[in-house]
């Protein structure tokens, strides 16, 4: 199963076709993401590791919750390597962590 | 129905009071510790809490750490088992470590993100919190 950017009739199923509630969970998300994304990097240059872990596993949940599957899927990768003491994947990736967001925005944002 | 959220995620603590601030009245803690201090509060003022919403990975004391002090708590004021609150987990740790663990602590429910609704309402019948 490919993950796409934005399952809308993943997270419409979930919240029982509540389109009020997906919509404000989804503004909700965008507008709390960038201080997720700093508290990350701060994290990261900071040599915060356990803080890092946690806030890679904040953004998966998050991310999870409205259905953006691809930012869900790399912040879980980060998630993963990071507790396995690896920073550099996560460093690697921040780029694309905030492109996916922008895909995301795009997504939700196009009329369908 | 009187309900505390303990969430650190934004996104997270939204869907959740939004769904569940049609049952009651719905406070927000934002880690474990702030969570212990609302439940001494509440049940101080005769006012418990009838369900604790409690994610696991916070800053500072994680949800493990908050049900076991939040279960002692209700020890010392008498609510033994089931008259104490019901404590349902909200978490994207889906491991046996952490579910056991959560259970052997005596929590009452455990629900894996992303959060789904009609799965968090079904829990909440099952705990007989609402009709």
């Amino acid at each position: 199963m490919s993950s796409s950017v934005f399952n809308k009739e993943a997270i419409l199923a979930r919240l029982e076709g509540d389109e009020e509630l997906v919509k404000i969970v989804v503004e909700v998300f965008i507008s709390d993401f960038p201080n997720q994304f700093q508290s990350l990097k701060d994290a990261l240059k900071e040599g915060r590791l356990q803080d890092a872990v946690r806030y890679a596993h904040s953004i998966k949940g998050a991310s999870s919750n409205v259905s953006a599957e691809r930012l869900q899927a790399l912040a879980l990768k980060m998630e993963e390597s990071l507790k396995n003491g690896d920073l550099t994947f996560t460093l690697q990736n921040l780029p694309l962590l905030e492109k996916e967001f922008q895909e995301f925005v795009k997504a939700v944002t196009s009329p369908v | 129905m009187k309900t505390l959220i303990v969430e650190d995620d934004f996104t997270s603590r939204v869907l959740l009071q939004e769904i569940l601030c049609h049952y009651g009245p719905c406070h927000i803690a934002v880690n474990g510790k702030e969570a212990v201090e609302a439940v001494k509060v509440a049940i101080e003022a005769g006012e418990p809490y009838d369900l604790i919403c409690l994610d696991i990975m916070m800053p500072g004391m994680d949800g493990h750490e908050a049900l076991q002090k939040i279960r002692e708590i209700e020890e010392r004021h008498g609510f033994f088992s089931k008259r104490g609150a019901k404590i349902v987990m909200v978490t994207a740790l889906h491991n046996i470590k952490n579910i056991s663990l959560a259970y052997k602590n005596l929590c009452d429910a455990y629900i894996i993100k992303p959060l789904d609704k009609n799965k968090l309402l079904d829990e909440l019948k099952k705990l007989r919190l609402i009709a």
